[in-house]
């Protein structure tokens, strides 16, 4: 019989007042109340309805010791709400002697992500000690190229890497990462996880083919110009309702673009990896990808999301977590879900249709935090993907197999 | 086998019907956009109604309109894009309008912007520009709000009017300088929001409504709540006043049972004095003679009993006059120091502006010395004696007239309710048998009914007593005239008595000093032996008799002879003097009464008398 003293404590809080610096006492008065009061680890999620940095340094006072870390989102999930409010926040608390945390803010994402993935890996090796079990990544969702950050990630670290890109509520001009008290943008927040600690990740889409494979004729800098001798923006409009004049929120999440997956990784998720436009120049009818992964020539298949779909592949991502290790129960859950597929998607139902299915799977007891985001990062295979569209889910078990 | 022709001809169909089939698949697509695009705007919608019912529901444990309306800000703020949201209060007082924001907001509406608001059936959304509807109004009231930056001159608007019983009685305030970032679920507000804010207008005017008629309640509820405890002080006050009749009923009746006993008493021991001291002029043996006296000395001290008696029972005589008391007990505060002791102060406090009562001297007195004797006998370890006086009126009569009162407190022991219940009652008494008579408080209280005022008692075991006596004020003094002498050489008299103990002594004492005596035994009888007669010098007579009394004897004889000189004898007081003249009361003769008294008094009269 294998003995294990449980010794990672996780609280959860959160609030929608819409006062900042009582929102931010408040949830981190919540989160930190099963923990006596201190915390090894605050994870902030929030809406940028708020004063970031009113809201951090309030957060950050009620537990000055701890590490704090986080970025803005869309909306935030835990147990008891999936909130898209204006003004929402969510903290998550962690005090334990087993998980070592450490945290920092990467500069430079926006003008060579590569090298922000680079400077990365060295902060890994530094702080992770060769403990390092988990990097959790938060960067800007609305510059850099995530596929160059996770590549350099990749060939030089053997870690698991997830997060999801910060996001601004759908205004797409301006997003938020934190560490401590300090508020930047165009910066990657990272959190090391290390110690006696072993992540479960899983990822899906609820996205259905659309007509032929295209072809993407030319790409600059992840704006797609033209896709099949036409202009990115026609190819998409065909599709939207209203000829409209810009890329509206609606508009954005209606459509998307899959990238097709070599076949051995396919046959474990889903014929395709999926990329979503955020930006529109009007005048010259290109459509702005934030992944990075998109080239000229490349095969694409249009694809477009699908509400049941997305429910249905949810819940098995989530019973393929539960499934690593079916009688132990995880020490905290992080839930990193497209901005496109909340409230946007199911209206009053997206709790309902996207958090509960997901959540079912696991015993109510599990401390649960997530947010949504601009972009989803997780694995497929033993590469870390950059993703559109999808819900990423992290699992911590405390101890390793 | 088909020919190369057959093959294209059935690949351009098959290209036609999947071109055709791809427009399909547009055309579906666009559709579910369309569907979730109304979607959404239905659970835009949705999501502010339910905000709204979730606020209704709430608004009818809310009091204060201010909180009601704190509410509908958090609502608007919540679900639109906008950077304030801001209730104003109107304040409207003839031809001027103000909004008012707590704490110091106070914005002057322009007359052409009241008209307009006042002309308002519904919200009002619209962007503001200078020159248009409102623009006044809202650089007034962008200028009071306490932002750090300056406002744009332009930027979207709303107001949203909501009345209370009909009344414009307060504006909600939208603003939006495209400052705020927005969220894809928060809507600019357009005249598309029009239904919901009149919705949520009308929602806010009854939950205002409501609370108005709460508070109206409310304020009804205290106003009972007030009337409930001021009956029930006023029950408290009868109760108490029903105890003070019931306390004054029982000295009353005590008064009574006192003044009556010792009339009787009175006649007795005049009597037994006179007698005794009539037999002192016989040739007794000198053991007789020392009994006479024993019995004159006992008869005496029954004389000071007695006359307790009927103070307390208001029967005591005693000429009212008007008197200062300040001099009184300055005189007697000399002789008190040297009664109470050493080990007990005494301090007199003499604050009163006006001293002048309407009260024998001898009453004032008494009052004073039996007030600080019992506070005295309260202290057999030393203590401290205030004597004060001042204008006041009685506790339980405030709206009564301002009287002069004597306060006499001291530090004793003090009272519980029930000695307090007592302590007027002739012959009550804490002390131990033989040490007190219990006829002290008694006799206060006797001497101030007389005197038509009140005495009252405040006492706390433990914590000393507090004496107050309430005199009523005299009036301007008299002058009175002076009374004409005369003489007569060998007097006839005439004595009216019913009892005829007092009767034969009367006559006995009076014959011995060589008047001649004539004696009736009532009113009637005297009358007659008077007309008779004819010379009768002067009458002596009771005033209480049965049939014709006293007073109405003495009114007959000075019908037929006014200047006739009378001497009144009584062993009651009070009452029973009433209709007597002042002259004739200055000669009244009190039972019991010795035979030098007697003699005194009759020859007294016969001086003065014209």
């Amino acid at each position: 019989m294998d003995w294990r003293i449980v010794t990672t404590k996780v609280g959860i809080g959160t609030s929608r007042a819409l006062s900042t610096q009582r929102a931010g006492t408040e949830a981190a008065t919540s989160a930190l109340a099963p923990l006596d009061g201190s915390a090894d680890l605050l994870l902030v999620f929030a809406s940028t309805g708020y004063d970031q940095r009113e809201l951090v340094a309030a957060i950050a006072s009620q537990a000055p010791e701890a590490t704090l870390v986080g970025c803005s989102g869309e909306g935030v999930i835990t147990r008891d709400a999936c909130n898209e409010d204006s003004h929402v926040v969510g903290v998550m608390a962690l005090q334990s002697n087993t998980i070592r945390a450490e945290a920092c803010l990467v500069p430079g994402f926006a003008d060579d992500s590569a090298e922000a993935g680079r400077a990365l890996v060295r902060w890994v090796e530094q702080m992770g000690n060769g403990e390092a079990r988990l990097l959790i990544l938060l960067p800007d969702g609305l510059v850099g190229n995530c596929t160059d950050l996770l590549r350099e990630l990749d060939d030089n670290l053997d870690i698991p890497v997830v997060g999801g890109t910060s996001a601004d509520g759908m205004i797409l001009t301006k997003t938020h990462q934190y560490h401590g008290t300090r508020v930047v943008s165009e910066h990657v927040a990272a959190l090391l996880l290390c110690g006696d600690v072993e992540p479960v990740i899983a990822v899906s889409h609820g996205c259905t083919p659309l007509g032929l494979p295209r072809t993407i004729d030319r790409v600059e800098d992840g704006w797609v110009r033209e896709i099949d001798g036409q202009s990115a923006w026609e190819v998409f409009k065909e599709y939207l309702d209203g000829d409209p004049e810009d890329l509206n929120a609606d508009g954005v999440v209606h459509l998307c673009v899959g990238e097709p997956l070599p076949s051995a990784l396919a046959a474990d998720y889903h014929p395709h990896v999926i990329n979503t436009p955020l930006k529109l120049d009007a005048d010259r009818g290109s459509l702005f990808f934030p992944g990075g992964r998109l080239r000229a020539g490349q095969r694409v298949q249009l694809m477009r999301r699908d509400a049941d779909e997305i429910e249905a592949s949810a819940h098995a991502c989530a019973e393929r977590v539960r499934a690593t290790r079916p009688d132990e129960d995880a020490c905290l859950m992080l839930q990193f879900d497209c901005a496109g597929r909340g409230q946007i998607m199911f209206g009053s139902m997206a709790r309902e249709r996207t958090v509960t299915p997901v959540q079912s799977v696991f015993p109510e007891s599990v401390p649960w935090l997530g947010f949504h985001t601009f972009g989803e990062i997780a694995p497929i295979g033993d590469r870390t993907y950059y993703h559109n569209y999808t819900v990423a889910l992290c699992a911590l078990f405390e101890g390793r197999t | 086998m088909s020919s190369i022709g057959e093959l294209e001809d059935e690949l351009e169909r098959l290209r036609s019907d999947n071109k055709a089939l791809h427009e399909q698949v547009k055309l579906l697509v666009r559709t579910e956009h369309r569907l979730y695009r109304s979607q959404n705007q239905i659970d835009r919608q949705l999501a502010r109604v339910r905000s709204l019912g979730d606020y209704v529901l709430d608004c009818p444990s809310v009091a204060r309109p201010e909180e009601i309306l704190i509410g509908v800000t958090e609502l608007v703020a919540r679900h639109f894009n906008v950077d304030r949201v801001q209730p104003y209060e109107v304040i409207a007082r003839g031809d001027t309008m103000r909004l008012h924001a707590p704490p110091a907001v106070e914005v002057t509406v322009t007359a052409e912007d009241r008209e307009a608001l006042e002309a308002l059936s519904g919200p009002w959304l619209g962007t503001n520009e200078p020159g248009q509807v409102f623009s006044a109004l809202f650089a007034a009231l962008d200028a009071a709000d306490a932002q750090p930056e300056p406002h744009p001159e332009t930027g979207d608007a709303a107001l949203i009017p909501i009345r209370v019983m009909g009344r414009l009685a307060w504006v909600l305030a939208v603003r939006r300088f495209s400052r705020r970032p927005a969220n894809r679920f928060q809507e600019v507000p357009n005249e598309s929001h029009a239904p919901f804010f009149m919705l949520m207008a009308g929602h806010i005017e009854r939950a205002l409504e409501n609370a108005e008629l709460n508070h109206d309640l409310r304020i009804q509820a205290e106003e009972l709540a007030e009337s409930n405890r001021k009956l029930k002080d006023s029950l408290g006050d009868l109760a108490s006043t029903q105890h003070q009749l019931i306390q004054a009923s029982k000295m009353e009746a005590l008064g009574r049972l006192a003044g009556g006993v010792a009339h009787d008493f009175n006649n007795l021991l005049t009597v037994i004095v006179g007698t005794a001291r009539l037999m002192l002029h016989e040739d007794l043996t000198p053991s007789l003679r020392e009994d006479c006296r024993t019995i004159i000395e006992a008869a005496e001290r029954g004389t000071d009993l007695g006359r307790q008696m009927l103070t307390f029972g208001r029967r005591q005589s005693g000429e009212a006059q008007r008197i200062e008391v300040h001099p009184l007990l300055t005189d007697m505060s000399r002789l008190l120091r040297r009664i109470i002791g050493e080990d007990v102060s005494l301090e007199l406090r003499l604050e009163a502006r006006n001293d002048a009562v309407q009260a024998d001297p001898a009453q004032v007195e008494q009052v004073l010395m039996n007030l600080v004797l019992n506070a005295r006998d309260a202290m057999p370890h030393g203590g401290a004696i205030v004597v004060e006086t001042g204008l006041a009126r009685p506790g339980d009569q405030p709206d009564g007239p301002t009287m002069f009162c004597l306060t006499v407190s001291d530090t004793g022991r003090g009272m519980d309710s029930k000695t307090q219940a007592r302590v007027f009652e002739p012959f009550f008494t804490t002390k131990d048998v033989g040490e007190g008579s219990g006829m002290g408080l008694a006799t206060v209280y006797g001497i101030v009914q007389q005197l038509e005022g009140h005495v009252q008692l405040e006492s706390e075991p433990g914590e000393g007593s507090r004496f107050e006596v309430y005199l009523p004020l005299a009036g301007q003094p008299v002058v009175e005239e002076p009374v004409p002498s005369g003489a007569v050489a060998r007097p006839t008299v005439l004595v009216v008595e019913d009892e005829a103990a007092i009767r034969r002594l009367v006559v006995r004492i009076l014959g011995r000093q060589g008047y001649e005596v004539l004696a009736a035994s009532d009113g009637e009888s005297g009358l007659r032996r008077f007309v008779e007669r004819g010379d009768i010098d002067l009458v002596l007579t009771d005033i209480v008799m049965p049939g014709l009394d006293g007073v109405g004897l003495v009114r007959l004889l000075r019908r037929r002879r006014p200047e006739l000189p009378i001497v009144f004898m009584s062993g009651y007081s009070g009452d029973h003097r009433r209709g007597i003249g002042v002259a004739d009361r200055k000669r009244m003769l009190d039972k019991p009464f010795t035979p030098e008294q007697l003699v005194e008094r009759i020859d007294e009269a016969l001086r003065t008398s014209v």
